[in-house]
């Protein structure tokens, strides 16, 4: 296989020996390969591994017309609205009579002192593990912050987490 | 010893062929390398949580739909696999069809999404809804989700 096309024929000149010497120059292909390799180690980018968080979303019986929460349980329901006021521009409650929380550290913080097993005590520890929670965010709210609050469940120990966006 | 001075002074030489064989290997594996990452990554600040509790994926089939930065918070569009889908109803009925046959194919099949830090929510939900009801109607029981975000801090 001839990969550069250059064929060097040379004759030797001792008498001794009359026969032909045939060789493959390698040294132009050498170089571009070379040239290749060096190209394509400066052009990749070696990102960083990314991680995920696993969300298991369960059908909706009904069709996508039927009610948001159908759970067996009654689902706790985080809500992250737009609020100018904060330093953040978001606020965060839990729907129902529960007191206020104030960004997704202390969210982390109610979670895990409201799960059995958390770090409450346990009279209040109403919720178990794979207790529903939905995270119900207004739409102009950042992807950013979304996964922040999703974090927070999931970092207090809650299986059953996912995300619904406010009608 | 007299047979080897009549063959004459020994002449050394390089074997090519091998580092050609290991030279060429790396051109190969550089290039897949970067088709890879250039069809499934776009380039999007993801969200950091700290101190995370993502971990990293199980190996698996996997779908990765990457929801287009756009200005303001907005998206321009959804990626997956090279195909990008427009923002609106029709081409989230597109998105939609296009991840149903890739669980009727693949019914293990995780659809990873990637949004940028400051897309808006209202942009992202679409795709969350396209992959249950994709689920939904490949007959499975729940869509397999998984949100993409940069490693951080890992919590305790």
């Amino acid at each position: 296989m001839s990969m550069t096309g250059t064929t060097s024929i040379t004759r030797s000149r001792s008498g001794s020996s009359d026969r032909n010497r045939i060789g493959v120059n390698l040294a132009s292909m050498i170089d571009v390969v070379f040239l290749l390799l060096i190209y394509f180690m400066v052009a990749t980018d070696f990102r960083r591994g990314e991680d995920v968080f696993r969300m298991d979303l369960p059908e909706r019986t009904g069709g996508l017309n039927a009610e948001l929460y159908e759970e067996s349980e009654d689902p706790l329901i985080v809500l992250i609205q737009a609020d100018s006021g904060s330093a953040t521009g978001i606020r965060h409650s839990i729907e129902g009579d529960w007191p206020e929380i104030d960004g997704p550290d202390e969210l982390a913080d109610f979670l895990l002192k409201h799960r059995v097993g958390g770090s409450g005590i346990a009279s209040e520890a109403y919720f178990s593990r794979d207790h529903p929670i939905i995270i119900l965010a207004d739409r102009d709210i950042p992807w950013s912050g979304v996964v922040a609050a999703f974090n927070a469940a999931v970092r207090s120990g809650y299986d059953a987490v996912s995300l619904e966006v406010q009608p | 010893m007299r047979s080897i001075h009549q063959r004459g002074p020994v002449r050394a030489q390089a074997s090519l062929t091998p580092m050609i064989d290991v030279v060429f290997l790396l051109v190969v594996f550089f290039v897949a390398v970067s088709q890879l990452v250039d069809r499934d990554r776009i380039d999007m600040d993801l969200p950091s949580p700290s101190p995370s509790a993502a971990h990293h994926p199980e190996e698996g089939p996997r779908a990765v739909v990457n929801v287009l930065p756009g200005p303001g918070g907005s998206s321009l569009g959804y990626q997956v696999d090279g195909i990008v889908f427009t923002p609106d109803a029709v081409g989230q009925t597109d998105l939609l069809e296009h991840l149903q046959l890739r669980l009727s194919t693949t019914p293990e099949l995780f659809v990873n999404i990637r949004a940028d830090s400051g897309t808006a929510w209202g942009w992202v939900a679409p795709v969350l809804g396209a992959a249950r009801n994709a689920a939904s109607m490949a007959g499975q029981p729940a869509a397999r989700v998984r949100l993409t975000v940069q490693p951080g801090a890992q919590s305790q």
